[in-house]
């Protein structure tokens, strides 16, 4: 069988520099509540396409944002391996799932992101401060089930394949 | 001839996420442990300069508006404000330069090196750090106008961090609030010396160390000591808030409010001190 023809990947491309953009956008005091966007655009897409964005993409688009928030080289590429290839293995089970249990994978996912970050920031000598950290992945639990019919709506309108 | 395989299979995600995981593990330790990445670093961080100059666009867009649509009794108004603030500042600097010529006499009877006033570079603040646990912003000044790594950033009010990370046109800046961030201070009163570090607070900064019996208040200026041999001796840092001296342990709680207005400053000041901090170690 051969695969369908690669179409408006570009699509991907736009949705991913504005996730970046959104990731460093300041937000003052809120900035603890940010959803991790780029982990969305990224889980959302494997899902959709896992023949398409692989984990060498996500090591790339990892090392972009490491770049662009200025972190430790290899921190948001760890966390977006390690997420990609957990959804590579559960992507059939997850299609199928509700929205609200999606939202609950997408909090272990967002979760386990928040928790290497942790880890690097005790590694560059800061603190452990509660469990505060984990607030990003409550709020990109509660974003998903609205951001999947957006992504959906956007696949389909451009037709990404 | 070997039979063409009809499903072409790369190595299984297994594999290929275990050598990815292990290779930026290793980039991680090597970025956080060695020096060797710094100069990748800070070409390929430019990367980051239109996202934050995109970031930045409507504050640029506010301040146009501002600029523009301000009526003509506004401006007066402003315009008299001014006039009298520059009244006021010109008279403390008549003070200040005799006060300077006399502390270079005094110095001179002293056989210490004169201090020599400081080169500035105006700089705008251009992002933040999206981690919030860390306090870093970035500026729009990077190692092609001269900014080197460990130079103090300043605003109208005070002493806001030092520069950490460079690419050829921004810099990011390490905030005194950071919870990584220590500098040495003393009070402004009696020379008292301390060590003020960050505690992730944008408004608190904790005087370490800081021993029950030492003569310390609520209001009294921090300012830098040159000490660490990185910030410039003299600009005001913090005022104290709070002291808290508990009998039962050895060192009293002092907390200080940063002077510089580290929310809220969009044009600072970045400072090359080299000379002055050589008169400085000199004359200890």
């Amino acid at each position: 069988m051969q695969a369908p023809k690669a179409n408006n990947l570009w699509v991907i491309g736009i949705l991913l520099l504005a996730a970046l953009l959104l990731a460093v956008w300041p937000m003052g005091a809120w900035s603890q509540y940010r959803p991790a966007w780029v982990v969305l655009i990224c889980v959302y897409w494997i899902l959709a396409l896992p023949y398409r964005v692989g984990l060498g993409a996500l090591c790339c688009v990892g090392l972009v944002q490491d770049l662009v928030a200025g972190s430790l080289l290899g921190y948001h590429a760890m966390s977006l391996v390690l997420i990609g290839y957990v959804c590579l293995l559960s992507y059939q089970r997850l299609r199928n799932y509700a929205p609200w249990q999606q939202a609950g994978w997408l909090f272990i996912l967002v979760g386990m992101h928040q928790v290497i970050g942790n880890w690097v920031n005790s590694l560059s000598g800061h603190e452990y401060r509660g469990l505060g950290f984990l607030w990003p992945a409550f709020t990109s639990a509660l974003c998903w089930p609205l951001f999947y019919k957006l992504q959906q709506a956007i696949r389909r309108r451009y037709r990404v394949t | 001839m070997a039979i063409k395989p009809l499903f072409t299979k790369g190595p299984s995600p297994a594999s290929r996420a275990g050598v990815l995981l292990a290779a930026m593990l290793a980039l991680l330790l090597i970025n956080r442990y060695t020096p060797w990445l710094d100069p990748l670093r800070a070409q390929a961080g430019q990367l980051a300069v239109p996202f934050y100059w995109l970031t930045h666009v409507p504050s640029r867009i506010g301040e146009w508006l501002e600029g523009n649509a301000r009526s003509r009794d506004e401006l007066e108004n402003e315009n008299a404000a001014l006039q009298s603030e520059m009244l006021v500042l010109k008279r403390k600097v008549q003070q200040m330069a005799s006060l300077a010529a006399e502390n270079v006499r005094l110095r001179q009877l002293l056989n210490s090196a004169d201090l020599i006033e400081d080169r500035v570079l105006v700089a705008e603040l251009i992002g933040v750090s999206p981690d919030p646990q860390s306090h870093v912003v970035v500026v729009n000044k990077g190692s092609n106008d001269g900014v080197y790594v460990g130079q103090p950033l300043l605003d109208a009010h005070g002493l806001m961090g030092q520069v950490i990370d460079l690419t050829p046109i921004s810099s990011r800046v390490m905030l005194i609030t950071d919870p990584t961030h220590a500098l040495p201070v003393q009070v402004n009163r009696n020379g008292v010396r301390a060590i003020a570090e960050g505690i992730g607070d944008l408004y608190t900064l904790k005087l370490r160390h800081v021993s029950s019996t030492v003569d310390i208040r609520v209001g009294d200026v921090l300012v830098s000591s040159g000490l660490g041999q990185r910030f410039p001796v003299g600009y005001p840092v913090a005022e104290v808030v709070s002291v808290t001296m508990s009998p039962g342990k050895p060192f009293a709680d002092v907390l200080a409010k940063p002077r510089a207005q580290l929310n809220r400053s969009r044009h600072v000041l970045l400072v090359f001190d080299n000379e002055a901090l050589d008169a400085g170690a000199e004359s200890q």
